[in-house]
């Protein structure tokens, strides 16, 4: 309790600056995004995922070197009667996770689609990769790790086969996007208007210097 | 005494001076003065070395240290200082380290201080008196006539010893520039001084009266003119002359002595203006101790404003400028002047107005009364008012909010006061006692202003007082740790309410600006505390409390969700509080309604497990939707049942309208079938949820609030409705019934259901064309669920209950008779049997009024064409429907059935009325004579009238009517009695002497109470007859009148008597009260009284006797003695008391039982007698009384003069003296010529403007009339001469208690 105050991260890095981003998962329903975004926040994986209402908020902090990247992350919901609440997560994002399923054309077919939205009407700065998710059923497997590949690499998006169940490539994607995301100037909070916050020194409470992120 | 020593210095010549001031001094009490007894006289130079002046060289900063407190204290044993100056002698005072000076800054100037002090050591300069200061100098002119000239790093540059001999410098003062100083001294001279070097430029010794020391030097706007005044009381003006080269001065009387005397004067100095449209004038306000006189003084001389002063004598007055801005009325800004003027402890303000071109006025603005005696008031800015009272505490007031801000403890700075300069004890001490008081504690020239700072002169110290800017205030309460008065602080300078504000400079919003970035660096190191500070939880909860507060009136969100959030957001019970601090400004809009989302989720889960549902609701429904974690908010909502916030979410953040009901109203429904009886407060909830969400939905309005935005509306409705009219619900099972979401919206509340649903129809979907087809199709469902083909068993989960069935059927029937739907005739037929039929079980009364309201509708519109008359008139009897009964007879004309039905209905009883009046004569005779005995019970007088104006020929047939009934035909025959007895204007009723008499039968049938009463008044009877009813009734009382009417007195007495014997004995046998006995002696003394001497009146009294002597009983005898004296009462009035006497006396009783029987009786006549020459003598000495007053009053009246206020007649317009005849003069003053009054003669003019005026009676040709001239007569009651004394009636009964 006493030394609480001493700004104590969750990762222990108590140097370096913080970066804030907002990054939101989209995709058809039951491809796995709830499943990708528990198992990367709290390691864990549950058999049957209750499927998600509207949208579901978590957050997340990585160390990057001598950065820490706080995630936002929205878990959209993928049944098409949320379509409408999409634009209102993505529009602020730095960030999207278009997630299909390996095991599922059609979700794949979806997953263009959204990545199509998101070049047409999020930021332009966005990041967004391509998890095809549930690679642990490549027994079953549809879509094929090249055409997707392909795809990726036309759309310029960061692309891994995942797989919440056993964690494979969870935590690489999104570090892969942490390190992918500018960390040095203000676009990324000035852009959303108080979405992604402020970045300040670790040591602020030292004669705050009101310059924010050098 | 030190005196001497002092004095040695001087010449011989001053040697008497200071023998003169010896003499004063000698009185003083060396106790009183704490002056230490020496055996030998010290030098000078021995007090002057005394180590105690060392101490000067302390702090430069914030004091509070012991250096000032032993300057002071040293003062007092220095003796030198009696004569020169006068300090307060506070010398030992615990000093108490004050928790103020947060706004004022209190700084000694050292460098100053220890040349001041070096002075009085090193070459004898005497203590300091006086100091000034201008351009970069700052002047100090001590005791013994030196001027030390300091520049801004407080070194000596000059020190001017020229006038040595000339006593103590008294005043100082400036020119703009600060290029001369002008010095008074104690004996009168005054010296021109060049500030660089200190050296004389001119000496005026002859600009005011010898003798007289120099109070006051003051510069004006013009260096060539100046301003002194003297111990005298008088003020000069000096004008500075350069005559070839040779520099002189003309001095000029403005204010001698002799009217008063000046003791502070104070020019206006508008130098430093760039323009002004006062420049051309120069202002000089003087106070004396009786008012402050303010003066134009260029280019005319003029006063412009005296002000009254008042105090306590010990008060210097004061007077201060400064130039204030001043918002006008029409928001114009102007720099105008403002005086402060004070004395003792009223402080008033008055504002210089100078309209264009016009005069100089001076407006007063207002009055301030302190708690103290002000000694010195100066202004230290526009706003701020520095004064010093008595006690030596400088109090720094506001002067907009008037309310003191600081107190300093000034007691240190050793104050040097001018006492001894307003004694004039340098000059002979010629002056006033009112002066040498008033300069007891007058400092004018020891306590200035230079710009915002104070200068207070120590006798051997200087010290500053200013206000510290506003940064440094924030400074040094957080250098405190104060941080919560810290940020209140900065809270009003952000606000722009701080008071005493130096420093912040720019426009409004650039204040602002710069005032919050200060105040958020004192938050932010208010946060940090939270770090720092291991004390206890509580605290900590208050400083999150606190920093959220201000975060959010600072409109820092950015500090509010950033670092405060990441500081608390590590404990939980920081947290907890910094989450709690959110609610309220949340809800009452000062916070926006966006947190962050990781904020807000934590909100919600912390709500979640403190159970605070109802605030949970709340925020949920007010917060932006995109920061809300849906899937946590719904599954959340779902839990605990938070319907509105569930329905928010769906319709704002998915747009979607009609989840809701599909999901809502099953769960609804599943909660009524559970529990069948009463609902719970969950599914209350929910179901008044959905009600008005459908009602708002319908309404095109947002739900739990606010507008849907644009073209939302349109599809809310049609998709709210589409939804409640869906045929089955999405889970439906085979057994559900069509409709299940209406059904169970009205099993949930009918009624308001059925309201939801009218104010639908209001919108215009449902009244254009389409909408009516919609409202027809909504109408056709709402009957086949209330009236199902096949009926269903109340244990059936859809069974509608008969109240809801005919809640639903009064809203169709309202619908029908507004002709927005049609219903098939078969359809409408059996709705009006249910709602007819239906209404004999037990259903409250308000339901039944409803459905007979919604029949009357139906058949006012027309819409029962269909259904026979009979058949209605069948069903509305039986029930109960009279209105609509009435409805339909009315249609048949058949008025006797239509008063009955309104008879039937009690609410209908006063209609009845107007209604009979409006009927034909001859059906009204109909209805009347058919429901007589209804109409009488209802309102007897009305129908008396109704009769009384309409059937007076039937009136006789009516009573026929009524034979049966006596009661009615009595209330009947009374009423309309009554309308005979008082005649209303337009009927003229005549009641035959038939019914008279049978009114008379009934009354003694009926109320034998009122008959005395009815037989005394008119009852136009036969007497005869009315004897006969009234023998046969037995009604004596009445009886006795009757026989009085008839002349038989002997009769009337004898019944009379009967019943009175009857009484008594009754009395004596305790049957009775004693009022009945001495009711019926009244009645029967009274008859004897009217009979007159016709009656042999003995048997009354010898029945009285009789009981006296006869009884023993105490209560009898008691009884007789009043019956008795009630007897004599009435009997005294008409016959002689001889003769009562002779009666008595030739009375068997009185013959031949003992006198003591009669004494009594004899007793009392003689008291009476004597009682009514008492009343005669005192009546005669009061008639006289009367006349003596009303004759002096008369006289008086006579005797007074009455003057015309016009010479001219103000109904010809002549002259009065131009008449003919004569003049009358009324009382009123106005008089007219005798023959322009007409007739009656009455004042014109008072008729005119008072509406009445009294009517000249005692024209008499003289020239002089008397208005209303009263005759002198005696009053009327004397006229006649004779005097000879009557006996009056008798009145009430003397009290002559005990003689009997």
């Amino acid at each position: 309790m006493a030394n609480r105050g001493t700004a104590q991260r969750p990762n222990g890095s108590t140097q370096g600056k913080i970066c804030q981003f907002k990054l939101v998962l989209l995709g058809e329903s039951a491809v796995g995004k709830s499943s990708l975004v528990l198992r990367f926040v709290k390691g864990q994986f549950h058999e049957y995922q209750e499927s998600t209402i509207g949208a579901a908020f978590l957050t997340q902090t990585v160390c990057l070197d001598d950065t820490t990247v706080k995630f936002e992350i929205w878990d959209t919901a993928g049944q098409e009667r949320y379509h409408s609440l999409a634009p209102m997560y993505y529009r602020g994002a730095q960030a999207a996770i278009v997630v299909y399923d390996i095991t599922n054309q059609d979700t794949f077919v979806r997953a263009q689609t959204w990545v199509k939205e998101l070049q047409r009407q999020a930021s332009p700065s966005i990041v967004i990769a391509l998890a095809g998710n549930k690679a642990d059923l490549s027994n079953k497997r549809v879509v094929e790790f090249d055409e997707a590949q392909t795809y990726a690499d036309e759309n310029g998006l960061l692309f891994m086969e995942t797989s919440a169940k056993t964690a494979m490539n969870v935590n690489d994607i999104f570090l892969a996007i942490a390190k992918k995301l500018p960390k040095n100037e203000q676009s990324g909070s000035a852009s959303t208007s108080g979405q992604g916050r402020r970045l300040v020194e670790t040591e602020g409470q030292k004669a705050a210097t009101g310059n924010c992120c050098k | 005494m030190a005196e001497n020593g002092l004095g040695s210095d001087a010449g011989s010549q001053e040697y008497l001076a200071t023998e003169v001031i010896n003499l004063d001094i000698e009185e003083l009490d060396n106790t009183e003065y704490a002056i230490p007894a020496v055996e030998e006289l010290p030098s000078l130079e021995s007090i002057l070395t005394e180590p105690d002046c060392t101490s000067l060289s302390g702090t430069d900063d914030d004091f509070g240290l012991t250096p000032g407190e032993k300057l002071g204290s040293s003062e007092t044993t220095s003796v030198g200082s009696h004569l020169s100056l006068n300090s307060l002698n506070k010398s030992n005072k615990a000093s108490q380290p004050t928790s103020s000076g947060a706004i004022l800054r209190h700084v000694i100037l050292k460098g100053i201080s220890s040349q001041i002090v070096s002075a009085s050591e090193k070459v004898n300069a005497g203590l300091a008196s006086a100091v000034a200061a201008g351009g970069n100098m700052l002047v100090v002119g001590t005791s013994h006539g030196l001027v030390l000239g300091f520049d801004s790093s407080q070194t000596l540059r000059w020190c001017d010893q020229e006038a040595r001999h000339q006593g103590s410098v008294s005043a100082l003062c400036f020119n703009y520039d600060g290029s001369r100083i002008l010095a008074g001294f104690a004996r009168g001279h005054i010296l021109m001084l060049d500030s660089s070097n200190g050296k004389v430029l001119r000496t005026l010794t002859d600009v005011h009266p010898l003798d007289t020391a120099v109070l006051h030097v003051k510069f004006t706007d013009s260096p060539k003119v100046a301003l002194c005044s003297d111990s005298g009381g008088s003020v000069f003006e000096l004008n500075f002359t350069r005559v070839m080269g040779v520099r002189g001065c003309d001095s000029r009387c403005l204010f001698s002595g002799s009217r008063g005397e000046v003791c502070t004067l104070e020019p206006l100095l508008l130098n430093h203006l760039p323009s002004h449209a006062l420049k051309n004038y120069t202002l000089v306000a003087m106070a004396t101790l009786s008012k402050v006189i303010v003066v134009c003084i260029r280019p005319r001389m003029r006063v412009v404003l005296t002000h009254p002063l008042s105090g306590a004598s010990i008060a210097p007055p004061q007077l201060s400028w400064q130039l204030v801005v001043i918002q006008a009325a029409d928001a114009s800004r102007v720099i105008d002047p403002v005086l402060a003027l004070a004395r003792d402890d009223v402080v008033h303000f008055y504002q210089v107005c100078t309209e264009a071109g016009s005069r100089i006025k001076l407006s007063p603005l207002r009055r301030m009364t302190l708690p103290y005696t002000i000694s010195n008031l100066r202004w230290l800015n526009p706003r701020s008012l520095a004064v010093l009272d008595t006690q030596e505490r400088l109090h720094l007031l506001d002067v907009r909010a008037q309310d003191n801000l600081e107190t300093l403890d000034m007691s240190r700075v050793g104050i040097s006061y001018a006492s001894s300069h307003f004694k004039g004890l340098s000059t002979g001490g010629n002056v006033s006692k009112a002066m040498a008081l008033a300069g007891e504690r007058a400092c004018y020239n020891t306590v200035v202003t230079f710009g915002t700072q104070l200068l207070l002169l120590g006798t051997k110290s200087l010290h500053v007082v200013c206000i510290r800017t506003w940064t440094e205030r924030l400074r040094h309460l957080t250098m405190q740790r104060r941080y919560p008065e810290a940020l209140a602080l900065g809270l009003s300078f952000y606000q722009d309410k701080g008071k005493a504000v130096v420093g912040l400079r720019g426009s409004k919003q650039r204040r602002k600006q710069i005032a919050r970035d200060k105040v958020c660096q004192v938050l932010i190191q208010y946060m940090e505390e939270l770090n720092h500070c291991v004390a206890d939880e509580n605290s900590e909860f208050e400083i999150v409390t606190i920093c959220v507060d201000y975060c959010i009136q600072l409109e820092n969100t950015d500090l509010l969700f950033g670092k405060l959030w990441d500081l608390v957001s590590e404990s939980e019970g920081l947290k907890a509080s910094y989450l709690h601090a959110l609610e309220s400004p949340l809800l009452d809009g000062s916070l926006r309604p966006r947190l962050p989302p990781l904020i807000a989720q934590q909100l919600v889960t912390l709500y979640d497990q403190e159970d605070k549902v109802d605030s949970l609701q709340a925020i949920i429904v007010l917060l932006d939707v995109d920061c809300l974690d849906i899937h946590q908010v719904t599954t959340l909502c779902r839990q605990r049942g938070l319907w509105e916030a569930l329905i928010h979410l769906q319709t704002t953040a998915l747009g979607d309208f009609t989840a809701s009901i599909h999901q809502l109203v099953p769960i609804l429904q599943s909660m009524l079938t559970n529990s069948k009886d009463s609902l719970t407060r969950d599914s209350i909830q929910l179901g008044n949820a959905l009600l008005v969400y459908a009602s708002c939905c319908l309404a095109g309005r947002g739900f739990p609030r606010d507008e849907l935005p644009e073209g939302m509306s349109q599809r809310a409705k049609t998709d709210v409705l589409r939804a409640l009219l869906s045929q089955h619900s999405s889970l439906a099972n085979d057994t559900e019934r069509q409709y299940p979401y209406l059904r169970t919206l009205l099993q949930f509340d009918a009624k308001g259901f059925l309201d939801v649903i009218a104010i639908a129809f209001q919108e215009p979907e449902f009244t254009s064309e389409m909408g009516l087809r919609q409202r027809q199709r909504l109408i056709d469902i709402l009957l086949n669920i209330v009236m199902p083909s096949t009926p269903l068993s109340p244990r059936n989960p859809d069974y509608i209950t008969d109240e809801q069935r005919n809640l639903v059927l009064i809203f169709i029937a309202n619908e029908v008779a507004e002709n927005t739907v049609n219903l098939e005739p078969s359809m409408l037929n059996k709705m009006i049997e249910i709602l007819c039929t239906d209404s004999n079980m037990g259903s409250s009364h308000e339901l039944k009024t409803d459905k007979e309201n919604a029949i009357l509708g139906l058949l006012r519109s027309k819409k029962l064409r269909n259904i026979s008359d009979n058949t209605l008139l069948n069903l509305a009897e039986r029930a109960n429907f009279m209105r609509v009964a009435e409805l339909l007879y009315s249609a048949r004309e058949d008025w006797i059935a239509v008063c009955k039905c309104m008879i039937l209905h009690p609410s209908r009883h006063h209609d009845i009325w107007v209604w009979l009046k409006h009927l034909s004569p001859n059906s009204l005779q109909l209805v009347v004579m058919a429901n007589a005995e209804a109409l009488v019970g209802i309102n007897a007088n009305q129908f008396a009238i109704l009769i009384a104006t309409h059937l007076q020929t039937k009136v006789s047939e009516i009573l026929q009517i009524l034979e049966n009934t006596p009661t009615l035909q009595y209330t009947l025959l009374e009423a309309l009695y009554q309308i005979v007895q008082y005649k209303e204007e337009d009927i003229t009723l005549e009641l035959t002497t038939e019914m008279l008499e049978k009114y008379l039968e009934l009354m003694c049938e009926l109320q034998p109470d009122h008959v005395v009463e009815h037989i005394q008044g008119f009852h136009g009877c036969r007497l005869n007859q009315a004897l006969q009813i009234v023998q046969k009734a037995n009604h004596k009382d009445a009886e006795a009148v009757m026989l009085e009417k008839l002349g038989n007195y002997q009769d009337a007495f004898d019944i009379l008597l009967k019943e009175f014997q009857n009484n008594l004995e009754l009395y004596c046998r305790n049957k009775v009260s004693e009022n009945a006995s001495i009711h019926s002696a009244i009645q029967l003394a009274g008859i004897c009284r009217r009979s007159a001497g016709n009656l042999d009146w003995m048997p009354l009294v010898e029945t009285i006797l009789q009981t006296h002597s006869n009884s023993n009983d105490e209560k009898v005898e008691k009884l007789s003695g009043k019956l008795l004296r009630i007897a004599l009462e009435f009997l005294s009035g008409t016959t002689a008391l001889s003769t009562v006497l002779e009666q008595i006396l030739k009375h068997p009783l009185a013959t031949s039982g003992t006198i003591g029987d009669i004494r009594q009786l004899l007793s009392g006549v003689l008291t009476h007698s004597r009682y009514e020459q008492t009343l005669v003598e005192t009546t005669a000495r009061l008639v006289s009384l009367e006349l003596h007053k009303a004759l002096k009053k008369s006289l008086r009246d006579a005797g007074r003069a009455c003057a015309s206020v016009s010479v001219v007649c103000p109904i010809c317009r002549h002259l009065l003296s131009q008449c003919t005849e004569y003049i009358v003069v009324f009382s009123c003053g106005h008089s007219f010529h005798l023959e322009c009054l007409g007739e009656p003669k009455s004042c014109y003019k008072c008729l005119k403007s008072k509406g009445w005026a009294p009517i000249v009676t005692n024209v008499t040709h003289t020239t002089k009339s008397f208005h209303e001239h009263k005759q002198i007569l005696p009053p009327e009651f004397m006229r006649n001469k004779d005097l000879s004394l009557r006996l009056a009636p008798p009145t009430s009964l003397p009290d002559l208690e005990g003689i009997f």
